[in-house]
């Protein structure tokens, strides 16, 4: 590895460190606020230097890629695989292995070819984890194409004779089933085949044989760990009988495996397959949904509320969310489990306030979109709206302060409006007359701040981004960033305490004219609420511009060039009469972000 | 004296009447017989008059007559009464009629001779239009002639109008040579792709411009080597096609059907073009296929046209023995449908139909429709395919063919994905294929919009649809080995240096001249020039045997035409005589007058103005020494 790489890593980990959340916990608002604009400072220059570094060394030198020293491509194949290893930056793993695959391709080199095809796909698949089924769009196609290449090694099989390569190919193809969802019929049984496939191809004992140095029990087990996560497709109800077998007869090697292990160490099967193995015997019809649910509360039992291992955050934070899917198919379970579910998710949100980062950030990053993604609200009991505003300050402190003060200055341009020109707000929240809107004044400043307040809250769907700011963002990255919007808006629409509050995750990058900013399908004029998503929009704007603590990716700008943008998109981007609005008040908010500017 | 009886046998079965009388014909005369005709006057029967004097039977049955008598037999009178009431009513009737018949034929004559007068004055209008924007033009350019980017624009509405002008002009002669029975129709091979493609790329602008969508629909085309009048089908084509497109709304619609059908060793050729269009009134319908008929629509103003182009289809259509029947309904559009028999020609091969048998190729459709008949048509080339209905699948049988071994030949790939960035895809492809994995682009779009994604993604080449055997056939070829082998050939023949060749160009128009030697010039080949046939005679003749390896002759020249210098210089007494190639440089592309050529000596003819390629190929073919 060459020293701008050791120098880069040695950042990247530097701030993961610093946004270490738990040495801020219990600390007064202003001393937190004081070490996050020290930490801001700090992380801010580690950005501009590995920024730099990518810019002067790297990129030039991954330009020139087909003209590079073997020494160079050797050690940006290190650089890679080191990446890899400590599971870093997926976003620049995916530069580098991708420009491997080009060197390799125009050089013939098959070894390295197949291994960067194949950690090009590895890199893909930790963006695409972070996205819905149907956002990953070209994610998912260039992975298949990616790990199908380096499966269609297997042809030349006896001509390569290093192991670790012959290693890659199996692993490639295997990964072939990592791109795909069993979103309906044909993809589950795509899935299915690609599995089916590989799992044939593993047990063959002529590949065995001819490779004994491989760990054929891993790949095979890894296969059918993919397999067991057919889980989901068997919950929707139109799995066919083969499918049922098939993963009950996975889950049942996975667990057999964990037992086998768990027997060795004298410890417990991990979580996960406790609860494969129960919910394929319920799909099996080997166990009834009362059985299933007793089993996953003796799974639930056995977690131990301080384990931050991987096993600890999967039964502390995911046994709680499948528990919930499968008491909500049933409308005599949930009344009867209600208690079991309100104390699960309030014990969860313990523990999410709690876990550290440690080397299974991904995993807690993967739980937390899934905590979001499958809360089961009780009306009047848990308010989901208070369960994300809890995981956003417990998990994201930056986006926590940032949305206060979004909310802040929202109410505070709100209640301007309302003294200036309270027939710009006629009909929001349904009001009827001026009289009505004065009267409701209070809900109005409330709902208007509670938005504000979550209206970032498709972020927490993408931590990976968010929480390891050691460089500029490339544009796959940025790309991902202008979905945070549309997720929030998913994430808001579930339960009843949040579906109001969609307009203003949604919306509050859009422009006011239509014109420009994310999504294009928020469409102003559609939404009755659209005057207090202008709100939000300014208020947004002007703390993402002047406060330093929020998104470390986006530059700092004085409280006088923020003024000049926002009156050069008055009308454009901005509602003028809001951002009139700002202009009058613009003492009071400056005094506001005075502690963090 | 005659019986009764025989009397009766003479005159009993005319209309006309008659009487016989004794003799003399007077008061006195007894009536000895009258026919049935001539009882209806006395107002009684025969029998009883038959006997009785003239003066007896009294006045009232000669009024209003014409009575003429003459001697009969020697003894007898024989009368005839003329009713002269009711001749003056025949005539009458038989005058009125007369007069009916004449004052329509007078309507009809004025009826046609107002058309003409309007046509002609229309026309002269349309005419004089492009012409004064002509000639305005060149003034312009002429005054700022220094100014090279407004003598662009002016040189561009000139080409402009000018296109125009000869659109109408040819329209004009063509129903003039029509009338006079002096069109013939010319029947050469020709290929039903070539004239699809060419349709196609006339219509297609015109659609777009108006924002109509344009659908073209290929039935089962059993044979594309046909033999006929191939620019004549273009004709009757495209007139049908621009018509619906300007006489349908903007955004509407145009679908056009082309099927073929085998009859008895010939290929009818069907094609119905239909719109939802503003439609035609069921008068106008009658009168479509009128010369000088164009239907007055008040909401549709500002349509050119000389009026003459459905006359001229129609007539082109029953010359080729066809059948057109149009239906329309005003407001909802209007269905035409054409067909007309050819002869069909038996397909060239260029190369060997084993050389594609048994490849495999991976169909990627995406969302074009029109792919759908692709592996029907691979099947009869004896290729194999896979179809890809999106991206994702045709990832996947990416991925299997390689895990299986069993690689594509090549890829074919429509223009648009719902589910992957097409440029994206199919640059993955050409990474992990290599530059040589042939990638064909199937597409309705003319090359050039096409041209951006073809560069980008690395596509070897485009095969515009709709989609005909031979066209798809020939790239798939190109990408072979041994079509490639074939290219490299034909372009290493195709590099072009004529220094040793010797070309005789004949030509009075000093400015052709020029352009001819401009084109020539730049080959490399030696050029004489001659200003008209008597001097390009003297020129052959003064030269040694076999100096000149092509003449190229203008026809019309003064002194001594084209036609006769070639007769001459083949008269010589001399051995290259007969053997120089002559090449006719004409804008008479009439067939009579190719023949004439052909019959004159020349070999062959080149269309004016000239064409750099044609000009080229000439030399290729017969000046290269």
């Amino acid at each position: 590895m060459r020293r701008y790489q050791e120098i880069y890593l040695e950042n990247a980990k530097k701030v993961v460190k610093l946004l270490q959340h738990a040495e801020l916990q219990g600390l007064p608002e202003e001393e937190v606020n004081r070490r996050l604009r020290e930490r801001s400072r700090m992380i801010r220059e580690m950005r501009k230097e590995n920024t730099a570094i990518l810019r002067e060394k790297l990129f030039p030198l991954l330009d020139d890629i087909l003209t590079a020293e073997e020494e160079e491509v050797q050690a940006l194949e290190e650089f890679a695989d080191r990446l890899m290893r400590e599971r870093m930056d997926p976003g620049i793993r995916y530069y580098v292995c991708n420009a491997l695959v080009t060197c390799a391709r125009v050089r013939d080199l098959r070894r390295l070819l197949i291994k960067e095809l194949y950690m090009t796909g590895m890199a893909l698949f930790e963006f695409q984890s972070m996205l819905e089924k149907d956002e990953t769009g070209w994610l998912q196609w260039k992975q298949s194409l990616l790990f199908g290449e380096a499966a269609g090694y297997i042809r030349f099989y006896d001509e390569i004779q290093d192991v670790e390569t012959r290693g890659y190919i199996h692993r490639a193809m295997g990964n072939m089933a990592l791109p795909l969802f069993p979103a309906d019929r044909k993809s589950a049984d795509k899935k299915f085949a690609v599995i089916r496939r590989s799992l044939q191809v593993l047990t063959d004992p002529v590949y065995q044989e001819k490779t004994p140095r491989l760990p054929w029990e891993l790949y095979i087990y890894k296969s059918h760990q993919e397999r067991t996560s057919m889980l989901s497709w068997l919950r929707n109800g139109t799995a066919t009988s083969r499918d049922v077998r098939e993963v009950m007869e996975s889950a049942q090697y996975v667990f057999e495996v964990q037992r086998k292990e768990a027997k060795k160490t004298g410890g417990r099967p991990k979580l996960r397959w406790f609860y494969a193995y129960y919910a394929a015997s319920y799909h099996c019809g080997i166990c009834t949904l009362e059985e299933l649910l007793r089993n996953l509360e003796k799974t639930y039992a056995l977690a131990d509320h301080n384990d931050y291992s991987q096993d600890g955050m999967y039964g502390n934070l995911f046994l709680p969310l499948v528990y919930s899917s499968y008491v909500e198919k049933d409308g005599e379970f949930c009344r009867r489990k209600k208690p079991v579910v309100l104390m699960m998710y309030r014990r969860q949100l313990e523990y999410l306030r709690r876990v550290p980062k440690g080397e299974d950030m991904n995993e807690l990053f993967y739980y937390i979109r899934c905590c979001l993604a499958g809360y089961l609200e009780y009306p009047g009991e848990n308010s989901f709206r208070e369960y994300i505003k809890q995981v956003m300050e417990g998990r994201h402190l930056e986006t926590h302060v940032h949305s206060k003060m979004v909310a802040e200055i929202a109410v505070l341009l709100l209640r301007e409006l309302l003294r200036t020109d309270a027939e710009l707000l006629l009909g929001v929240r349904g009001t009827k007359s001026l009289e009505e809107l004065l009267e409701r004044e209070d809900e109005l400043l409330e709902f208007v701040y509670e938005g504000a307040k979550i209206h970032d809250i498709g972020k927490m769907k993408m931590l990976e981004l968010y929480e390891a700011p050691s460089r500029g963002r490339i544009s796959e990255e940025e790309r991902l960033h202008e979905l945070h919007s549309g997720l929030g808006g998913r994430i808001l629409e579930r339960c009843s305490s949040t579906e109001d509050f969609v307009p203003f995750a949604v919306g509050h990058h859009r422009w006011y004219d239509g014109q420009g900013g994310y999504p294009e399908s928020y469409r102003r004029e559609d939404v009755q609420d659209a005057v207090l998503v202008d709100i939000v929009s300014v208020a947004d704007f002007i703390d993402q511009s002047c406060n330093p603590v929020g998104d470390y990716q986006l530059d700092v700008i004085s409280f006088e060039e923020m003024l000049k943008q926002l009156k050069a998109y008055e009308g454009s981007r901005f509602s003028p009469k809001v951002a009139a609005a700002a202009f009058r008040l613009q003492d009071t908010i400056r005094g506001m972000l005075a502690e963090f500017m | 004296m005659r019986t009764y009886e025989e009397l009766e046998q003479l005159f009993g079965k005319g209309e006309q009447a008659f009487l016989v009388t004794t003799f003399p014909f007077s008061e006195e005369a007894a009536l000895l017989y009258c026919n049935d005709a001539a009882s209806v006057f006395f107002g009684e029967g025969r029998e009883k008059i038959t006997g009785r004097t003239l003066g007896e039977l009294g006045e009232a049955w000669k009024k209003d007559k014409e009575i003429h008598h003459s001697v009969f037999d020697g003894d007898m009178c024989l009368c005839m009464i003329i009713d002269v009431a009711d001749s003056r009513r025949r005539l009458e009737k038989e005058y009125q009629a007369y007069r009916k018949r004449m004052e329509e034929a007078l309507e009809a004559a004025n009826v046609a001779s107002l058309a003409k007068t309007k046509f002609l004055s229309e026309m002269s209008h349309d005419i004089r239009t492009p012409m004064n924007a002509i000639m305005g033009m060149a003034d312009i350019a002429l005054n700022y002639a220094e100014d090279s980017g407004r003598v662009e624009d002016c040189l561009k509405k000139i080409q402009t109008a000018s296109g125009h002008l000869l659109r109408l002009i040819n329209e004009v002669l063509d129903m003039s040579r029509i009338e006079s029975g002096k069109l013939v129709l010319v029947n050469e091979p020709f290929r039903l792709a070539d004239l699809v493609h060419e349709i196609f790329i006339v219509i297609r602008p015109q659609a777009e411009k108006k924002n109509i969508g344009f659908h073209l629909e290929l039935g089962d085309i059993l044979h594309e080597e046909l033999v006929g009048d191939r620019m004549r089908i273009q004709q009757i084509y495209i007139n049908l096609l621009s018509n619906a497109i300007k006489y349908t709304q903007e955004g509407g619609e145009v679908w056009m059907n082309l099927c073929q059908r085998e009859t008895a060793g010939k290929s009818s050729l069907f094609l119905e073009v239909r719109d939802n269009g503003i439609g035609m009134s069921e008068e106008f319908v009658e009168h479509i296929f009128d010369p000088f008929e164009r239907e007055r629509n008040t909401t549709f103003s500002g349509i050119e046209g000389t009026g003459l182009g459905m006359s001229i289809t129609k007539k082109l259509v029953d010359m080729m023995q066809g059948h057109i029947v149009v239906e329309s309904k005003k407001g909802e559009g209007s269905t035409f449908r054409v067909d007309f028999p050819l002869e069909v020609r038996e397909r060239e091969r260029t190369f060997e139909k084993s050389v594609l048998e048994g490849k495999r190729v991976l169909v990627l459709q995406g969302a074009v429709e029109k792919l759908t008949k692709l592996p029907e048509i691979l099947g009869r080339l004896g290729m194999e395919s896979d179809t890809a209905a999106c991206g994702m699948e045709a990832i996947d049988l990416i991925n299997e063919a390689d895990i299986e071994g069993k690689d594509y030949f090549a890829l074919l790939t429509g223009d648009r994905l719902e589910d992957v960035e097409l440029s994206l895809l199919l640059q993955e492809i050409r990474a992990r294929k290599g530059r040589d994995f042939p990638m064909l682009l199937l597409s309705e779009s003319d090359w050039s919009e096409v041209e951006y994604l073809l560069q980008q993604a690395g596509i070897t080449t485009f095969v515009p649809l709709p989609l005909f055997e031979s066209r798809l056939a020939e790239a798939l070829y190109g990408c072979t080995k041994e079509g490639k082998r074939e290219q490299e050939q034909k372009e290493k023949k195709a590099e072009r240096h004529f220094e040793n060749s010797r070309v005789l160009l004949v030509e009075d128009n000093e400015l052709n001249l020029e352009i001819a030697v401009e084109i020539l010039g730049s080959t490399g080949a030696q050029i004489d020039t001659a200003g008209n046939g008597q001097e390009a005679l003297d020129a052959f003749a003064a030269k040694p045997e076999f100096y000149y390896d092509l003449i190229l002759m203008d026809i019309q020249m003064p002194v001594m035409d084209g036609l006769e210098a070639t007769r001459r210089i083949r008269g010589l007494n001399r051995q290259d005589a007969s053997r120089v190639h002559i090449v006719a440089m004409t804008a008479n592309a009439f067939v009579e007058d190719r023949r004439l050529s052909v019959e004159a000596g020349m070999n062959a003819h080149i269309t004016k103005p000239l064409d750099v390629e044609q000009v080229l190929e000439c030399l290729d073919k017969w000046g290269r020494r």
